[in-house]
């Protein structure tokens, strides 16, 4: 081969490779058919062009050529199917290397993976070569030949040269291809864009203005552009500002906003704002500068956003008012827990108040029942009537301390028990609130040394004394204290504990009242009937009283035997109409009046009628009346006799020996109440042994209902007692009402028994 | 040692506080410091629903003290507390020093 000729002869073609290239309707286009001119040229059969595939890493056939034999083409199609890693193949060592490389013999050579495929196709040798541009290979040349050639250095280099100039052009057309399809997107997105897309030049001049931003701020492209961009688009306390900052940036080319998001007021055409982002660049670096400014309304987002956080604004405060509403509500039934507890315990206390009227042991159970309720310690101090202080209760939570108090208090000084602040309350009437005692107090507080131990001993750390008070006068003290619970007393301590002394000094006052009229009753029951019986020759006489009911009533019950003459008693027996001071007066009056007709007349019917006459004139106009039974009693040798009138009272029983009873009814109306009253007289004999029994209705009314029962069961009880003493036949039936009433007869009762002695 | 009511009260007033700060952490990183909150009103009444309208910034002058609570002007408790603070939505209570250690050892700052 001649070996200038090729590399003339390419030269001689570079004319024909640059036309090539004019008339090339594309890159690929070219390229085939420089790859055929380059091929003819150097006397190749087949040239191959392999591109780098970027994403794969791999070397693909881009463009191939040959001369047209079957056994070619079936080469060129194996080959459009092959890709080549980096030193792999001819195409991949040179692709690795960067150089080109010679195969004499396609054979021999241990890296040409389609050496079958070319012994197939008849090839024998091959070359490669570079097209090197700025970055490095762009593509790989491959040519083969059926015919064995030796290496020639200068027809490669002459292959190299064309491979470069193919670089060359392939890579400005390349760039050439890649500015316009930019410009051409660019141009796209700018009028596609959503948002809007604004150009300004280095004066603030609108350069380009795209549709959003025509439909955004209400100005047209023709009417923008040119117009000072401030002017459109910013609202007026803001432009001033804007021009500032271009101004510092055309001095400084310090950028402080550019490629930055910022959030601002855009302005429309019609002046009315609105949230815009912007994001402002520099277009180029080209001189002088100008800017793109990327623009999107804002307005939704901010809505969006501003109703995202008025709901969770709203979803916070409904939590929080739902916390504060269980926290409130936990409040309140704690609270109405505590007032239950306070209302339990003044109930309680009311009750044992209203069940006893020892006021002595009602407030040691109501100190007993305040530790732990109210305090840890309660002592009761109750002022007594001759005005010395006296200690009731020390109730202490912790035993021990309980103990060593009671031990401390002097038995003589109701001092020594006092808390802090009694006296004072004892004194004034007035509460005394000590919501911290502390030892400073103590020692303020304490008489003296033994005081002062007790009042340690106590442990008090907060305390409360509150006056029991009635009608005007203290009657009393309750001291709480709270130790080692750690509590201190407030308000509502201060109103469970008045409440409670309040309770306590009426309770005081209403049982010293309740002693003294019992006292009273007791003594007024006592002076309307007999201080003693009287010892009448041949009989024996047995009475017993029980008035019913509270121990102030006096009962209207009464009994009397007395001497009315010689050798001659009366013996009377009666109910008063009503209870209490008037049923007293009644008795007095009956029992009086009675005695003086007994001694005046021996007639016990007109002892009765000059009763009942008396009665009509001094309770006239009343409703007050009795019945009575009056018997004049006269012993004798073998029985004794008796006169018996009744005024409207139940019967007389007689108790013979042999154990039959017998009623002496007798008719006589009810004394003092009717006009035309009339009183019978009947006599009846008592043999030795035999017993006459008066009683009062509060024997025979058992039942209510059934009146009969109770005269049935009298009778029944004194058939039991033939033979017995009068005492003995009292007690039985008084026992059998008793018991068939409780023990809490519902009516006084009244029974006079006489009997004659057997041996008299 | 305070008595049990105002302890109480205390102990209400600090779980009151507790709720307003976890409003505040909520909101705080969608709201401005100028703009209102809706606080729940820390006073010991057992039957008030009242919310307050704090900025976070108001709401931090107070949180500043333990000892402080907001409440709706007129539901300070004066046996309790003491009105340091009148605003024209909401006035500051103080409490009394002897449930300082009660609403100091409730308060989640410290």
């Amino acid at each position: 081969m001649n070996e200038s000729a090729p590399f003339t002869g390419l030269l001689e073609r570079e004319s024909e490779i640059v036309r090539v290239l004019a008339d090339a309707a594309s890159v690929d286009d070219a390229t085939h058919r420089i790859l055929a001119a380059l091929a003819t040229w150097g006397k190749w059969d087949v040239a191959l062009l392999w591109v780098p595939d970027d994403e794969l890493g791999l070397l693909r056939c881009a463009v191939s050529w040959s001369r047209g034999e079957p056994h070619l083409a079936e080469f060129l199609r194996v080959n459009e199917r092959l890709t080549f890693a980096h030193d792999v193949g001819l195409p991949g060592s040179v692709w690795s290397a960067a150089q080109p490389r010679w195969i004499g013999k396609i054979g021999d050579d241990a890296n040409f993976p389609r050496a079958g495929a070319a012994g197939r196709a008849g090839l024998q040798s091959a070359t490669a070569i570079p097209i090197v541009g700025a970055h490095g290979v762009l593509a790989v040349i491959e040519f083969l030949s059926t015919a064995l050639r030796l290496a020639d250095a200068e027809h490669g280099q002459a292959l190299s040269l064309a491979g470069r100039q193919l670089a060359h052009y392939v890579a400005r057309v390349r760039a050439e291809e890649r500015l316009r399809d930019s410009e051409e997107r660019a141009s796209a997105i700018f009028e596609a864009a959503l948002d809007c897309v604004i150009t300004m030049d280095h004066q603030g001049s609108v350069v380009d203005f795209n549709p959003a931003a025509e439909t955004t701020f209400g100005y047209s492209r023709d009417d923008a552009v040119g117009r000072p961009l401030v002017e459109l688009i910013v609202p007026k306390p803001l432009r001033e500002k804007h021009r500032a900052g271009l101004r510092r940036y055309l001095a400084t080319r310090e950028p402080r906003i550019l490629n930055r998001r910022l959030e601002l007021e855009g302005c429309r055409a019609d002046g009315t704002t609105f949230p815009v982002e912007l994001t402002v660049t520099r277009l180029g670096s080209g001189e002088p500068p100008v800017f793109a400014g990327f623009l999107r309304d804002i307005t939704e987002r901010h809505q969006a956003e501003a109703d995202r956080r008025g709901l969770v604004k709203e979803a916070v405060a409904s939590r929080a008012s739902e916390e504060a509403a269980r926290v409130r509500a936990e409040f309140a039934q704690h609270e109405a827990e505590a007032e239950r507890a306070r209302l339990e315990f003044l109930a309680y206390v009311g009750m044992r108040m209203a069940s006893s009227m020892d006021y002595t042991t009602t407030l040691e159970e109501v100190a007993r029942a305040a530790v732990p309720a109210i305090a840890d310690l309660c002592v009761v101090t109750v002022i007594e009537p001759d005005g010395r202080p006296q200690p009731l209760a020390i109730v202490h939570a912790d035993p021990e301390r309980e103990r060593l108090a009671r031990e401390l208090t002097h038995p003589e000084s109701a001092m020594s028990a006092a808390l802090p602040g009694v006296v004072e309350v004892m004194r004034t009437g007035e509460h005394e609130l000590l919501p911290e005692v502390t030892d400073e107090l103590l020692l303020e507080a304490a008489r003296d040394e033994q005081h002062l131990r007790y009042l340690r001993a106590l442990g008090v750390r907060s305390a409360l004394s509150v006056p029991m008070r009635s009608s005007g006068r203290t009657l009393g003290v309750i001291a709480l204290g709270f130790a080692e619970s750690g509590r201190r007393f407030g308000s509502d301590d201060l109103v469970v504990a008045t409440a409670l002394a309040a309770r306590g000094g009426l309770h005081i006052d209403n049982a010293r009242l309740y002693t003294e009229r019992s006292r009273i009753a007791a003594t007024l029951q006592q002076s309307l009937l007999p201080t003693a019986l009287p010892a009448i020759p041949g009989l024996e006489v047995a009475a017993h009283y029980r008035a019913a009911g509270d121990q102030n009533e006096v009962g209207g019950d009464f009994y009397d035997i007395f001497p009315s003459e010689e050798g001659a008693w009366t013996a009377i027996i009666g109910d008063v109409s009503g209870k209490g001071a008037e049923a007293a007066a009644l008795t007095a009056l009956t029992r009086h009046t009675l005695y003086a007709a007994a001694l005046r007349d021996s007639s016990p019917a007109r002892n009765l009628a000059f009763l009942d006459e008396a009665m009509r004139r001094r309770a006239r106009g009343t409703a007050a009346f009795s019945t009575v039974v009056c018997v004049r009693v006269c012993p004798g040798g073998d029985s004794t006799l008796l006169t018996i009138a009744s005024g409207g009272h139940p019967p007389p029983l007689v108790l013979r020996t042999d154990g039959r009873v017998e009623r002496v009814d007798v008719p006589g109306t009810l004394v003092g109440i009717l006009d035309g009253a009339r009183f019978e007289e009947r006599d009846v004999r008592l043999s030795p042994g035999e017993v006459l029994l008066l009683y009062t209705d509060g024997a025979i009314e058992l039942r209510r209902r059934d009146l009969a029962f109770g005269e049935r069961e009298l009778e029944r009880v004194l058939r039991e007692q033939p033979g017995m003493p009068a005492e003995h036949v009292v007690d039985a039936v008084a026992a059998r009402i008793d018991e068939l009433q409780d023990g809490s007869p519902r009516d006084d009762v009244a029974l006079l028994a006489l009997r004659m002695v057997p041996d008299a | 040692m305070p008595d049990e009511r105002a302890a109480r009260l205390a102990t209400n007033e600090a779980r009151f506080r507790e709720i307003n700060e976890r409003v505040e952490r909520d909101l705080e990183p969608i709201v401005s410091q100028d703009e209102r909150v809706p606080f729940v009103c820390e006073c010991g009444r057992r039957t008030c629903t009242d919310g307050i309208a704090l900025s976070v910034a108001e709401y931090e002058v107070v949180r500043k003290d333990a000892t402080r609570f907001i409440v709706v002007a007129g539901h300070e408790i004066v046996d309790v507390e003491d009105v340091v603070e009148r605003h024209d939505r909401y006035v500051v209570v103080q409490k009394h020093p002897e449930t300082w250690h009660i609403v100091e050892k409730a308060d989640p700052r410290r």
